[in-house]
């Protein structure tokens, strides 16, 4: 047996994870190119935070002395009638951007799927019951609502900030988790196997997370990625609209800083002001979503080990060598059994 | 004759969606001596998967609950368990085969870490360390510390303060040791080059592999009683040879009792020693499987085998069963298949005919009476 799949050593199993990882994204150049940008743009971000200097010229409301002025070598989108630097205050808005969509993303995963995992998990005890129904008639009044209106109406009572906007859209956003984390329970809590486990004694707590949470965390995972980029656009609306964040100021942000060159009037005289911010968000969505299609096709063990298999004209099979009969379906043992008296009836 | 494994008592389940209450399974009596395969056969919808749930009380309750009657495993009425007590109750001594072999293994994991879960509930229950259910007549096995065999001793490393013996007896075992008990398991079900196997993904095996892969998993549990739910019919027939013969040569090998359930007739004349025929929730016909399938002494019995595919199309066409099953939540008064027997009379329609023992056509019986719930079972040899 190959020791690359014995399942004692650990170290192996995690060299085999990573070389399917690069298989399946070889094989998909899409996906490629999605977790490509995600990464740049996570590590541009950590460079903005940590050293803004090696990426950015000038700070966010640094006058430059030149006003008004087309895409050049010195300023990549031109500067805007205050003088600053538009390529500067783009990337300066971007770990603040991509913080939001991963926290309000994240504390609706975390919200939305404990609760979802509640009301599907345990609706048949009668206290279990009862929690379903309440979370459940809750997640609808919230989705009763338009969310981005909800979500404005919660910001302007909070006030103007980055905080009071990140809250209240975490606030919209858990019920979406909710109703699909519910809905994989429910479909997968009468498979079979989970039937079996619990014949075999095994506890309720790991039955939930053995055999149900293993198997949600494809679709999520996968819905959490393209969900960052939804939270992105909807953040940016309500920096749109104008009460998310000020700009121009300390700390820029994408959504403010389309509405206010585009407020300015100037769209037709100096368009590349409105293009930065609209870029940047047109990029970092697509990333995500590109990403998160590659995912589905990594997290499932059946796709994950097709690629591999179709992979192995380039490389070195990882398995095949002892395995008896095609590598389609696996049937050893069946003509070691007798047949006779067979069960025609 | 010696105290059944199982008996279940007068068991009726309803199940309540809604408004309406459908009696899924109705005053079902079921006795399985050591060692012997019980078969349950009938149409979908008979209750037959119900009854097989129910025994471990693996059934959602709610919307199914338990009416009446009695499920007694090892001195244990499992009727009576609560919720609670459940998962200290499973897993020790009956194993479950499922129909479906495409979903009866986790798509996410490896087969030995499938596998080596139920052995590690098994062995930790043998250690003391996860709690065992304590009641009844007969405490469960797991309630009792094995013995320490002879290699074990001597491999013993010799500690001063006989602290070592306690240090062997409670040892948890290593991951080569569950490595090898899933082996054997893998072995058992004769899975040819079972090293490979261990580090598939179910997706990668065919069907009657899983099963068997399932089979072995029932079996590491060490069951006095597995209930096989329909565990060949989503297998084609070669396949399905396979898997019964192996179910055969386990039933020696492991001194299990089979709860057999199936709705096809062959595989139970194949398989059972004594067979349950049910219909709309009630056991109509009970008795040896060559006597009832020989000599059926239940209208319903006779019109099911004569309904059962031939081999040659000479044989003239299928014949079915007229009329509907009928829907559980208002079922038929009296004996439930009178609106579609040809023997029906208006006794039929008054009180539901006792299961009775009836007299043997064939010979006598040397394996225990013959029972059919109907009115004239002297009759049915005559039926068309």
């Amino acid at each position: 047996m190959p020791a690359s799949l014995s399942s004692g050593s650990r170290t192996a199993g995690f060299r085999e994870t990573l070389g399917t990882f690069w298989r399946v994204l070889r094989a998909n150049p899409l996906s490629f190119v999605g977790f490509l940008m995600v990464a740049i743009i996570c590590v541009a971000a950590l460079i903005i935070v940590v050293a803004p200097g090696l990426l950015v010229p000038y700070g966010p409301q640094q006058e430059t002395g030149v006003f008004s002025q087309g895409p050049s070598w010195k300023h990549p989108f031109g500067t805007d009638a205050n003088s600053f630097d538009i390529y500067s205050n783009t990337m300066l808005a971007l770990p603040l951007d991509l913080g939001i969509g991963f926290v309000i993303a994240g504390a609706a995963l975390l919200a939305g799927g404990a609760l979802g995992l509640v009301a599907g998990f345990y609706d048949t005890s009668p206290l279990g019951a009862a929690a379903s129904v309440t979370i459940m008639r809750i997640t609808d009044v919230f989705l009763s609502f338009p969310s981005l209106i909800l979500a404005l109406a919660i910001t302007r009572a909070l006030g103007i900030g980055v905080l009071p906007t990140v809250f209240a859209i975490s606030l919209t956003w858990w019920p979406y988790y909710v109703r699909l984390v519910r809905g994989e329970v429910l479909a997968l809590k009468h498979l079979p196997y989970v039937i079996a486990a619990r014949a075999a004694g095994v506890r309720e707590g790991r039955i939930l997370l053995r055999h149900i949470v293993r198997n949600l965390l494809e679709p999520i995972i996968v819905y959490f990625t393209l969900d960052i980029g939804t939270v992105l656009v909807t953040y940016s609306t309500i920096g749109f609209i104008g009460v998310a964040s000020k700009y121009p100021g300390p700390q820029p942000e994408w959504g403010a800083m389309l509405a206010y060159y585009q407020s300015s009037g100037s769209i037709t005289t100096t368009p590349w002001e409105v293009l930065a911010p609209g870029l940047a968000i047109f990029i970092t969505v697509l990333a995500f979503s590109l990403l998160g299609d590659g995912l589905r096709d990594i997290l499932d063990p059946r796709t994950r080990r097709a690629f591999v298999r179709g992979a192995v004209s380039h490389d070195p099979p990882p398995e095949p060598q002892s395995v008896p009969s095609s590598p389609g379906t696996i049937d050893g043992g069946l003509d070691r059994l007798p047949t006779e008296g067979g069960a025609t009836g | 004759m010696t105290d059944p494994v199982l008996s279940v008592k007068n068991l009726s389940i309803t199940y309540t969606v809604g408004a309406g209450t459908f009696q899924a399974v109705v005053d079902v009596s079921l006795d399985i001596q050591p060692g012997r395969v019980i078969g349950i056969v009938g149409e979908t919808g008979c209750g037959k998967s119900t009854l097989a749930q129910a025994i471990p009380r693996l059934l959602p309750e709610p919307p199914a609950s338990i009416g009446s009657g009695s499920i007694t495993f090892r001195g244990t009425d499992l009727v009576k368990v609560t919720r609670r007590q459940m998962p200290m109750v499973r897993g020790t001594g009956i194993a479950m085969i499922f129909q479906e072999p495409l979903n009866s293994l986790n798509p996410s994991y490896r087969i030995f870490d499938q596998m080596v879960e139920a052995i590690q509930i098994r062995h930790y229950r043998e250690l003391g360390i996860v709690k065992t259910f304590q009641g009844g007549d007969r405490p469960f096995d797991y309630s009792k510390r094995p013995t320490p065999d002879v290699a074990s001793t001597l491999a013993r490393p010799v500690l001063p303060g006989g602290a070592a013996e306690e240090e062997v007896r409670t040892r948890i075992m290593s991951r080569s040791e569950f490595r090898e008990e899933v082996l054997k398991c893998l072995r058992l079900v004769r899975i040819n080059d079972p090293e490979t196997i261990l580090n598939l993904y179910p997706h990668e095996l065919s069907g009657g592999m899983r099963q068997r892969i399932m089979i072995a998993m029932a079996l590491s549990e060490k069951p006095a009683l597995l209930i096989a739910d329909e565990p060949t019919s989503a297998l084609d027939v070669t396949i399905q040879a396979q898997v019964l013969t192996l179910m055969k040569d386990l039933i020696d090998e492991v001194h299990a009792s089979i709860l057999f359930i199936s709705h096809d007739l062959g595989v139970i004349a194949e398989t059972a020693d004594e067979v349950g025929v049910m219909y709309a929730g009630r056991v109509v016909e009970y008795g040896p499987v060559d006597e009832v399938f020989r000599s059926p002494r239940h209208p319903y019995t006779k019109m099911l085998l004569a309904a059962a595919p031939r081999k040659y199309k000479a044989d003239g066409p299928l014949r079915s069963i007229p009329g509907n099953v009928p829907n559980l939540s208002r079922p038929p008064s009296g004996c439930r298949f009178h609106p579609r027997c040809p023997l029906a009379r208006p006794v039929c329609k008054g009180e539901n005919p006792p299961l009775a023992v009836v007299d043997p056509v064939v010979g006598d019986s040397p394996r225990g009476a013959h029972r059919s719930a109907c009115y004239f079972p002297e009759e049915v040899p005559s039926m068309p």
